[in-house]
């Protein structure tokens, strides 16, 4: 068993995928492993080279018509990121109940407890793809890692 | 090899008056923490493992090289705000 068909059914095992995603996830799997089979030479074009993003930014300037706004920067590094959740995966249940509880009151109503540091690793590593670009008028935020 | 980070430094303009400016340099108490942390680590072991038994030891090691990371990782971190005639900056270096 290959080690992404093993850890997609780990996923259903833990109850973070659902059968249908899970599904998706082997078809898409079983179509990147046909598509290598095909010769190297395919495979190197189809797979990206993967980008170490090292921080994720956060930038908030003020637009042309309102020049006087407020300016923000932030460049939080994802290895801090990362260390932030293997720290928390330490954390007692009891404490960790209590940090869900106060974040779901903040509006972030995220299972802390089935977050394991591998799922982190995947989710920042999948961040380097993000870019939020948001334009209200008076200020453009833009999100991105780089 | 991942390094502490060095040198804090902290700008604060409050209505284009009062400025603080600080550069904390950092690197000046990692050797006093190196020092305290070697002392200690062997009598927090030995309490963790008299007061909570062996399972405890794991965690807590486990947790002071999570702390560890987390204090190297945090080289890099910049936090940026300018309005009208204020600012607030930390930057860790």
């Amino acid at each position: 068993m290959s080690e992404a068909r093993r850890r997609i059914l780990q996923m259903v095992a833990d109850g973070k995928l659902t059968v249908a995603e899970a599904e998706e996830l082997l078809a898409a799997t079983e179509t990147r492993r046909s598509d290598a089979e095909t010769g190297p030479e395919d495979e190197a074009a189809e797979v990206p080279t993967k980008s170490r993003s090292r921080y994720l930014r956060v930038v908030v300037e003020p637009s042309e018509e309102n020049p006087r706004g407020d300016r923000v920067n932030v460049r939080i590094p994802l290895g801090l990121i990362r260390a932030g959740v293997k720290f928390g995966a330490l954390l007692p249940a009891q404490a960790r109940s209590k940090v869900s509880d106060a974040l779901k009151e903040k509006g972030m109503d995220v299972d802390w407890h089935r977050m394991k540091p591998d799922d982190m690793d995947e989710l920042i590593d999948h961040l380097a793809e993000l870019t939020v670009d948001v334009d209200s008028g008076t200020e453009k935020v833009r999100v991105f890692c780089e | 090899m991942m390094w502490p980070p060095s040198i804090i430094r902290l700008r604060i303009v409050d209505n284009g008056r009062k400025k603080i400016r600080l550069w904390l340099p950092l690197f000046l108490i990692w050797p006093l923490v190196l020092v305290l942390a070697t002392g200690l680590l062997p009598i927090v072991l030995l309490v963790t493992l008299i007061g909570w038994g062996p399972g405890k030891v794991k965690a807590v090691v486990q947790a002071g090289a999570a702390l560890c990371s987390a204090v190297c990782y945090l080289r890099g971190l910049t936090v940026e705000v300018r309005g009208e005639g204020d600012e607030v900056l930390v930057s860790v270096r």
